[in-house]
């Protein structure tokens, strides 16, 4: 069975970790949600795929 | 019948290793003849989504039964999705945890038994904040980090999976993704607010 990609994980915050701005924040997560979109139209192909066999 | 063990070494004196999805290797049993196979676990050092791989490596192996210390929601998902039975809490030498489950001295494990990310070592993340004081200035900050797992990694598809399993299986991840996905909705609304 393809597998559709990990989870993306969220983690504690770091001590030493550099600050991200509001902007990058919202970057980052506007291209995370697109990824996690994409892997769910694959997911989605995929089951009527099986359901139509 | 097949018992996968997640284990700290390649052999039946090995100790069963309280990670599933991060174990360094499988030993698996066939609790008739004691006959194993080991193997290594290619997942133990991934970025994400361990649980969910190596439950589908496993699966993928024709095994019936999985003993181990703990398991995440992710992994339990999985393996649940493709018929397995799941059992936690187990310690000690992987030889007496197969004498253990035959007489019957085990049950199956209901839900997971550890949450998310059990098992890292270490996590990457940003945070945000603001302090002062007076002094000896300390500061507190609250903030939220992410790290990107690996991505879309196709792997070779597991045969003993039956199409109601993989279907199954592709559900619970569909689910999985969904929840992150409206983590993330929020947090973006959150910080649209905020302009």
């Amino acid at each position: 069975m393809p597998f559709y990609g990990a989870p993306f994980p969220y983690f504690r915050a770091g001590l030493c970790a550099p600050q991200m701005t509001r902007e990058q924040e919202l970057d980052f997560l506007r291209s995370q949600g697109e990824a996690i979109k994409e892997q769910l139209e694959q997911i989605d192909a995929r089951i009527k795929e099986l359901e139509t066999e | 019948m097949k018992i996968a063990v997640s284990a700290t070494a390649p052999s039946l004196d090995a100790e069963v290793d309280a990670r599933f999805g991060r174990c360094q290797y499988f030993v698996i049993v066939d609790p008739q003849t004691m006959q194993f196979e080991a193997l290594d676990n290619s997942n133990a050092m991934a970025a994400g989504g361990a649980g969910i791989s190596t439950a589908q490596m496993i699966a993928g192996k024709g095994v019936q039964v999985v003993l181990t210390g703990n398991c995440g929601p992710n992994a339990y998902q999985t393996l649940s999705a493709a018929g397995l039975e799941v059992i936690t809490g187990v310690a000690g030498r992987i030889r007496d945890a197969i004498e253990a489950y035959k007489a019957g001295r085990f049950q199956s494990s209901a839900q997971p038994s550890v949450g998310d990310h059990y098992g890292m070592g270490m996590g990457v993340g940003y945070g945000m904040g603001m302090g002062r004081g007076m002094g000896r200035g300390m500061g507190r900050g609250m903030g939220r980090g992410m790290g990107m797992g690996p991505g879309i990694m196709p792997q070779p598809t597991p045969q003993a999976m039956s199409p109601e399993q993989e279907i199954e299986m592709l559900k619970s991840q569909a689910q999985m993704l969904g929840q992150q996905l409206n983590a993330i909705q929020r947090r973006i609304a959150e910080l649209e607010k905020r302009k």
